[in-house]
């Protein structure tokens, strides 16, 4: 079974690269400037159980392509799920069609950054094969994590536990010389816990997850974090309502990660950059934080979640220091981009799959750590609170403004952490924000996510130690 | 297509499924983004595949699985089939399930289709983006304006072992328009969408038109105090609130799972009694309506809330058994925040057209009843709110102040605290400017609706 299947495999990664091969010669052939191509096979599995239910037990198979050209200035893209003939060339020929109606209206030159290209093949290293993992595991896995959940405490009135995992082939063709195929492998779990007592209803969630096969949930401890989840959920039901103005937050490496992706993160996304809309536009240099922040997007970090070798122009992808020390340093880049910038590509470019155009995307955004203690940093605060966790958040780069919603958050009072707060928001200008951070904790955490932009959802690490911010606002419902 | 279903129902028989579905869906998209008031990108996609549902009889009920497949070879599909007979093999079976739906009749719903969107004419619908940024640039405050114009074509068809087939094709037009307007050292954002099942290039020159109004009047916000008071809310931003609260509190399937605050209140009063929410799959041109749900049942027209109270939950066939009710065609493959195409999900339960009935007012005269208030296009953050307790934390956004009955200036940094049932029993007034809102920017979602027009909310708690 198992040789049998890497020869398979074998076989369709040099059919997809044909396949790319022809793809890009026939858009040159239609007049492109420029063209890239992916084209994409993947099998998933996705389990979903709430309380003792499966909700859902999926099994996919996703195969397409998506085709990209430049003509005249003009972007033109075309996807396709068929790898037929007649449908691979109606989509090309599509592209290319688009691309030339809009030549009539583009004013502005699209230049592309000149890039280093490469031919190149990317296996994730897998131990354990995914596809070789009995379905049944997979399901004992789900089953176990919701069973310590509900096992917790008779006030956990519902626990939804999920699996995911895909694999399979993509392939990242250019016109110019990039021809890069990857094995992508990925795997994660999340859990989500609800309490109740009287009332009042509580609930505390966590996603784990990584690049490789099934070996990578021995190092995740996700049945002491399933736990970790319950007693989170429980405790919070002690929760009261919390006051609403500002205040000195300390946020945990969860909130303060997801804090970089959301308020820095997004805004250095080159794109937004070069239309006008990101409030870090022509600050290069300046002054963006306090000296205690340092925020870089890797999408290097071994084994992350929101890693790639190469971008998906085929671009070698590096890491990017946005922020040193509270000066902003640079941003992240496609070819398009980096060529209005006058650089090259740092590698920003991502898809969600096939059926969609590569964007500038974050990878995994972390804060860098500091040397302070978590308790140095309670020593400060005489009346502040203290925020965990993510519900999830919003951000609008051009006006530079953010809100998202804590998990858990608590007072603190005189250096100590005090009466639990339920529904807190946090809110505020981002340059502010990260000018009021006067101090960064020594631990590190990194949490797995999604992130959504033009409809494209893709994997994004926020890593973070614990921040302090001085006159943060506040929001709650007392 | 039926070639694809037929063989895959053959198939799934012959390997041993009990029952089966298969759901095949093609959507075929033209879209053209503008950004920095050019052009950027026009794209045109094809996304097809088939969905597999199978039910194995065991000890004690039928065992479920799905799988998809965009490949429709032969081995593909076989593999398909194999891969849900697997899990069907390893799952606990479902006492609470019976059986797919039955064959019914469908009656056509009028006006979902126009030819026209089917032609996607790439040229036309780029010199309609080109002009909707000429006419958005007019004012030179404006420096950024970006936007995209969609045109679809849905292709669904579905079949099951108990007999059920159905096929119906539907169009979709949709533009949406944000600008960005500077002045000195101010911002000012604005923007504005318009949905149909109809190409209409007057209506988006229009929104084109709104966005950047909105934009220059954003412009010169100043911060406000912290208090209680009024909230007239914009059908775009009442769209982004019932999407993630109310909409999913009356799901049948939260409610039979105890997650909605609405368990054991039907026929209570809920609302402030000026309140009636309908869901309705058959309304002409709404993108919500289709003539059968995802899993084959005619689409209805369901009352949710009458007069304040709470009247009927929605339900796919799978709830409607449970407690031997009738589905309200609500069974749809949708997701919030994520475009996945229909054929990669299994059903749940989600809104067609949700329709909140108008009354009499306009939103001038509700600002005239105003003495201190907030009047907001959009609000931000409210994807985090809590459906299971109804508690919502939320950014108003596109806002003005209004006091002693005007609209005074527009607003930044506020936040919006409260609890849904408070705030529905707090509608005090609801207005007549009707607007069909696509629920997309607020979840993503492409084929379900809010048909309502502007309200005003007594006693709301505003953070500055």
């Amino acid at each position: 079974m198992k040789s049998s299947t890497i020869h398979y495999y074998f076989r369709e990664r040099e059919k997809l690269l044909e396949l790319a091969d022809r793809i890009i010669n026939l858009a040159s052939d239609f007049g492109a400037k420029y063209a890239d191509v992916r084209i994409q096979r993947a099998y998933s599995t996705n389990i979903r159980m709430v309380k003792d239910h499966f909700e859902f037990i999926t099994g996919g198979i996703d195969q397409g392509l998506g085709v990209r050209v430049l003509y005249n200035n003009a972007w033109g893209f075309s996807s396709a799920s068929s790898l037929r003939q007649e449908d691979v060339e109606k989509a090309v020929k599509n592209a290319v069609e688009i691309a030339k109606a809009a030549s009539f209206r583009v004013k502005e030159k699209v230049e592309l950054s000149h890039e280093k290209t490469f031919e190149d093949t990317v296996y994730t290293p897998v131990k354990v094969p995914l596809r070789d993992v009995e379905m049944k595991d997979k399901i004992d896995l789900v089953t176990n994590l919701s069973e310590i959940i509900r096992e917790y405490s008779s006030k956990i009135v519902s626990v939804t536990a999920v699996y995911g995992e895909a694999f399979g082939d993509v392939v990242i063709a250019t016109n110019d010389g990039a021809k890069v195929s990857v094995k992508p492998s990925r795997a994660t779990v999340a859990f989500l816990a609800v309490a109740k007592e009287g009332e009042k209803i509580t609930s505390c969630a966590e996603r784990l997850g990584s690049s490789g096969g099934y070996e990578i949930f021995e190092g995740l401890n996700v049945e002491g974090k399933a736990r970790e989840i319950a007693e989170r959920a429980v405790n919070l039901l002690k929760a009261k309502p919390a006051p609403s103005g500002r205040f000195t937050v300390i946020a945990d490496p969860e909130l303060a990660g997801v804090f970089a992706h959301e308020a820095v993160g997004h805004a250095c996304e080159g794109d937004h950059v070069i239309t006008g809309e990101s409030i870090l536009q022509d600050k290069v240099g300046q002054m963006a934080g306090s000296e205690h922040v340092t925020i870089y997007d890797d999408p290097t970090y071994p084994n992350g979640w929101g890693s790639f070798k190469y971008d998906m122009e085929g671009v070698l992808a590096r890491k990017r220091l946005l922020i040193e020390r509270g000066i902003l340093k640079e941003f992240i880049t496609n070819r398009e981009v980096a060529a209005k910038l006058n650089t090259t590509s740092n590698g920003g470019a991502r898809a969600e799959s096939y059926a969609f155009r590569p964007i500038v995307r974050m990878s995994n955004t972390c804060i860098a750590v500091g040397d302070y203690t978590f308790e140095e940093m309670l020593e400060g605060v005489n009346r502040g609170v203290y925020v965990k966790g993510t519900k999830g958040g919003q951000v609008d780069p051009a006006k530079g403004t953010f809100q998202f919603s804590a998990v858990e958050a608590y007072m603190i009072e005189h250096g100590k952490i005090t009466t639990p707060l339920l529904d807190v928001s946090l809110s505020g200008l981002t340059l502010e924000t990260l000018r009021n951070i006067d101090a960064v904790s020594k631990d590190f955490a990194m949490h797995v996510g999604y992130c959504g932009k033009e409809d494209q959802t893709v994997p994004t690490g926020d890593g973070s130690p614990s921040i302090r911010i001085r006159n943060a606002v506040v929001g709650g419902i007392a | 297509m039926i070639d694809v279903l037929e063989y895959t129902i053959k198939r799934a028989d012959r390997m041993g499924a009990s029952q089966v579905e298969v759901f095949h869906s093609k959507k075929t998209e033209l879209e053209v983004r503008a950004e920095k008031k050019e052009v950027k990108i026009g794209q045109l996609t094809s996304d097809v595949g088939v969905g597999i549902k199978l039910a194995l009889k065991r000890h004690g009920g039928f065992s479920l699985a799905f799988t998809y497949t965009t490949d429709f070879s032969e081995k593909a599909l076989d593999e398909a089939v194999e891969q849900a007979l697997k899990i069907c093999r390893v799952r606990k079976p479902d006492v609470d399930f019976k059986s797919f739906p039955e064959k019914s009749s469908f009656k056509v719903v009028s006006d979902i289709y126009d030819k026209r969107i089917s032609e996607f004419r790439s040229e036309e619908t780029i010199d309609l983006v080109n002009n909707q940024i000429e006419i958005a640039s007019a004012d030179k405050r404006v420096e950024t304006v970006r936007g995209l114009t969609t045109l679809s074509v849905d292709e669904i068809s579905i079949m099951n072992s108990s007999g059920l087939s159905g096929s119906y094709t539907a169009s979709h037009f949709y533009t949406y328009m944000y600008s960005l307007a500077k002045d000195g050292d101010s911002q000012g954002v604005g923007w504005e969408d318009y949905s149909s099942c109809f190409f209409d290039p007057d209506e988006a020159l229009e929104a084109a038109e709104k966005a950047a109004n909105l934009a220059v009047r954003q412009l010169h916000a100043k911060p406000i105090e912290k208090g209680q008071m009024d909230l007239i809310i914009h059908p775009d931003a009442l769209a982004k609130l019932l999407i993630y609260i109310l909409i999913q509190e009356v799901r049948a399937d939260r409610v039979q799972k105890l997650q909605s605050p609405l368990v054991g209140k039907l026929n209570q009063e809920i609302a402030s009694k000026i309140l009636t929410v309908i869901n309705d799959g058959r309304i002409p041109k709404a993108a919500g309506s289709r003539p059968f749900d995802d899993e084959g049942v005619p689409t209805t027209k369901t009352s949710i809330i009458e007069r304040g109270e709470l009247k009927s939950f929605l339900h796919n066939t799978y709830t409607a058994n449970k407690e031997e009710n009738k589905s309200t065609g609500n069974a749809l493959r949708q997701a919030l925040l994520q475009v996945v195409p229909k054929y990669k999900m299994e059903t749940s339960i989600g809104p067609t057209n949700i329709v909140i009935e108008p009354r009499t007012s306009s939103s001038d005269d509700m600002t005239r009843e105003v003495k201190n208030g907030i009047i907001t296009k959009d609000f931000i953050g409210a994807h985090t709110s809590n459906p299971q307790s109804g508690a919502f934390s939320i950014a108003p956004y596109c806002a003005f102040k209004i006091e002693e009955g005007e609209v005074k200036y527009p607003i930044k940094e506020a936040m919006i605290g409260g609890n849904m049932l408070t705030l529905l029993k707090n509608i005090e007034i609801i207005g007549n400017d009707v607007k069909q809102v696509l629920f997309y920017d607020a979840a993503l979602i492409k084929d379900a609706t809010l048909i309502a027009s502007t309200i005003l909310v007594k006693n709301v708690s505003v953070s500055a």
